[in-house]
């Protein structure tokens, strides 16, 4: 009833037909990019805004990457989605047998047992994620959020570290959407992110790590293997 | 005192009176309109790009009750509520109950010109509802009981030495200038309002008809954490918010953050569909989303509906000389700048007509817009509307009135420039009369007005014509 009187008024409105109705024509195809090209231009584009790349060869390589990086933060609790989600497979126990601890990730139910698992959360060091595709021309990562995929690991922690692998390199937004047109929905968050969290809202200057992480990390595997 | 009991000409120069606010607005707008220059400059897409957009806003706007309501099925589909509000007490009303019936104490807010348009924080807090805003921006200016003086950078008007002293008064820590250190202070104390917050309630950047889906945009995290970390997510939108497929959202998205801050994209794009799902470890148990008027259904049926393609990027702001001069504060309104200058008086009434007058009509505004609003245009017709309506003043019309009735005449045209002529002689020398007499001195009182010349272009005109003739 409500909406009705309200759509009514904005339908009243548009009977003086001020604008345009013009549908814009579809969106012109991405060109193909060459994989090499397309990797190359993702690595500048993310180093451009002050994501630290690592190109490793192989997915081996990848797991002592990422252990290097967590030897270099203090303490040892960190966020993590679930192995199915990374395209490493036996992260955990890899992390658990270098004497790591994977924090638990649901934050539900009352205020108050909200509260109280968000604050454990937020003693987490370091946010593991896989990724869902990333965007060359901007050097963006994309997540989504689904079961075993929390939003929290590549949020409340002072660093994300994300894994991708060179196949999931997208050139564009557009391109990454039509090829995964059930991307924009199947999900309940789809967030492009690009570089770590910053501001410049005090005198334009550019700061780091306001609210997300101040790190951002891509461990980059190259081949499938 | 508040901006309204002032007139705009007060406003203004009180603002003309502190070098140190101008300096730093104007630093901080042309800082931003330069990276905007480079970014368009690196995209050679651009002009296709916001021929699109336009096109997009124009066609959404034109189809917006059947946009609406696709919208909306969506969100419901997905679990979410939608409000639709009339105005700005009913938006107000719906979010304040709410929260009250939920036993929610704290709210964290995400950065929203929306809410500071009706004031929502002011009547959360009535109600004796908590209101933490957790843009750093923003967050200062609440510590200080300011006003947002940009629309995306509310603190363009401060120096990192007044932040300093704010943080060091209101947060009890040692002072700092040092904008990382200042940046780790905001941090962790947000990072508990986060945690207490039983509400989270952000603005919209574009919502998706096709997929009912709220797009945010932000750099820092806070949108991203005050739509997930507490139990209840408010999305307050404006009606004119729809895109209406995600491939259109993708072109917006190409020009929002370049014409705002010259990045290629913000930090963080945020996609949300609805609240958690089933099985999910994180995110909002509830998700509102008010879909507000306040004003915009008078601007769609009126000749003025292209104001409401606006993305609210800012970068008309950043490109404006009067903007540089006066800064946002003198607009005295929420929205500044050009596209202020429009919307302020459709949306809030008659008293801010004088708004359109703050532009040389140079139309830098209209040459930045992502979406290709004829500014000037715009302005213009305000102008107009204002002259119609006898909001002139007095002095204004009758002198007007009094110039087209000598005008018209070629013969009082040319007794008055004489009459000029001898006045200017008098009062001033070598071209320029320095102070103009009575009413007229407030002209010149910061700018140096011309003597009439000695031999009027009228007959400079005929005697040339006249030589011409006898070659």
């Amino acid at each position: 009833m409500k909406r009705e009187r309200f759509l009514e008024r904005v339908r009243n409105s548009l009977k003086a037909e001020t604008l345009p109705s013009v549908k814009p024509p579809p969106l012109p195809e991405t060109p193909t990019i060459e994989a090499q090209r397309l990797l190359r231009q993702f690595v500048r584009e993310a180093r451009a805004v002050q994501a630290q790349v690592h190109v490793v060869h192989q997915k081996h390589a990848a797991i002592e990457r990422l252990l290097q990086l967590l030897a270099e933060q203090s303490g040892r609790e960190y966020l993590c989605w679930d192995d199915k989600w990374l395209p490493v497979a036996g992260m955990q126990n890899r992390l658990t047998a270098a004497g790591y601890e994977r924090l638990p990730r649901e934050i539900s139910g009352e205020p108050q047992a909200r509260q109280k698992a968000l604050a454990a959360l937020a003693q987490a060091g370091v946010g593991i994620t896989g990724c869902s595709a990333a965007l060359a021309d901007t050097g963006s990562l994309v997540l989504e959020s689904r079961r075993g995929q929390g939003r929290m690991a590549s949020l409340l922690p002072p660093v994300h570290i994300a894994l991708l692998t060179a196949a999931q390199i997208y050139p564009d937004m557009q391109s990454f959407l039509r090829a995964q047109p059930q991307a924009g929905a199947r999900s309940s968050n789809l967030v492009f992110i690009t570089g770590p969290s910053r501001s410049a809202d005090i005198e334009q200057t550019l700061t780091v790590g306001v609210h997300g992480p101040g790190a951002l990390h891509i461990v980059l595997i190259e081949s499938e293997e | 005192m508040s901006a309204v009991e002032l007139t705009f000409h007060e406003r203004v120069a009180e603002a003309v009176d502190n070098p140190a606010e101008q300096l730093a607005v104007a630093t901080g707008a042309r800082a931003k309109f330069r990276n905007r220059a480079h970014a368009v400059a690196e995209f050679p897409a651009m002009e296709a790009t916001r021929e699109r957009a336009r096109l997009i806003r124009a066609h959404t706007l034109s189809q917006l009750p059947q946009y609406l309501a696709q919208f909306s099925e969506n969100v419901e589909a997905r679990g979410g509520q939608v409000f639709w509000a009339q105005d700005a007490a009913e938006c107000n009303r719906y979010i304040t109950n709410l929260a009250q019936a939920r036993g929610v104490r704290h709210v964290v807010k995400s950065k929203s010109m929306l809410t500071e348009e009706v004031a929502l924080n002011d009547a959360l807090q009535a109600a004796g509802v908590e209101v933490v805003e957790s843009d750093l921006g923003e967050f200062i200016l609440q510590l200080c009981g300011q006003k947002p003086a940009h629309i995306i950078a509310p603190v363009m008007h401060m120096t990192r030495h007044q932040v300093g002293a704010v943080f060091a008064r209101e947060l009890g820590v040692p002072f700092s200038d040092d904008p990382a250190t200042l940046n780790a202070t905001a941090r962790s104390h947000l990072r508990r309002v986060f945690l207490e917050a039983g509400m989270g309630i952000s603005g919209v950047n574009f919502a998706v008809a096709e997929s009912g889906a709220l797009c945010l945009v932000t750099n820092e995290g806070n949108g991203r954490l005050t739509t997930t970390a507490p139990r209840i997510h408010v999305a307050v939108m404006g009606m004119e918010r729809l895109v209406p497929t995600l491939a259109d959202l993708s072109t917006m998205l190409q020009l929002l953050a370049r014409s705002a801050t010259g990045q290629k994209l913000s930090v963080y794009s945020n996609i949300i569909n609805g609240p958690r799902r089933d099985g999910e470890c994180d995110g909002p148990e509830e998700l509102h989303v008010v879909i507000l008027d306040n004003g915009r259904s008078r601007i769609l049926g009126s000749e003025l509906a292209e104001v409401l393609y606006c993305i609210r990027c800012g970068a008309c702001l950043n490109a404006c000389p009067v903007f540089h001069t006066i800064g946002g504060h003198a607009y005295g309104s929420v929205y500044s700048g050009p596209v202020g200058a429009v919307l302020s008086p459709l949306l809030f009434g008659e008293k801010w007509l004088a708004l359109p007058h703050a532009s040389s009509l140079c139309a830098a505004c209209r040459e930045v817009c992502p979406v290709d609003i004829d500014l000037p245009d715009l302005l213009l017709r305000l102008r107009a509307e204002e002259a119609a309506s006898g909001h002139a003043p007095l002095w204004l019309r009758l002198g007007l009135r009094a110039y087209a009735a000598i005008a018209r005449r070629p013969a009082f045209f040319s007794s008055a420039l004489r009459a000029g002529r001898v006045a200017g002689a008098l009062l001033g020398s070598e071209g320029w009369i320095g102070r103009l007499p009575g009413p007229l001195a407030g002209w010149s009182a910061q700018r140096d007005f011309p003597q009439v010349a000695a031999r009027p272009f009228r007959s400079q005109w005929k005697k040339r014509r006249q030589s011409e003739v006898g070659q």
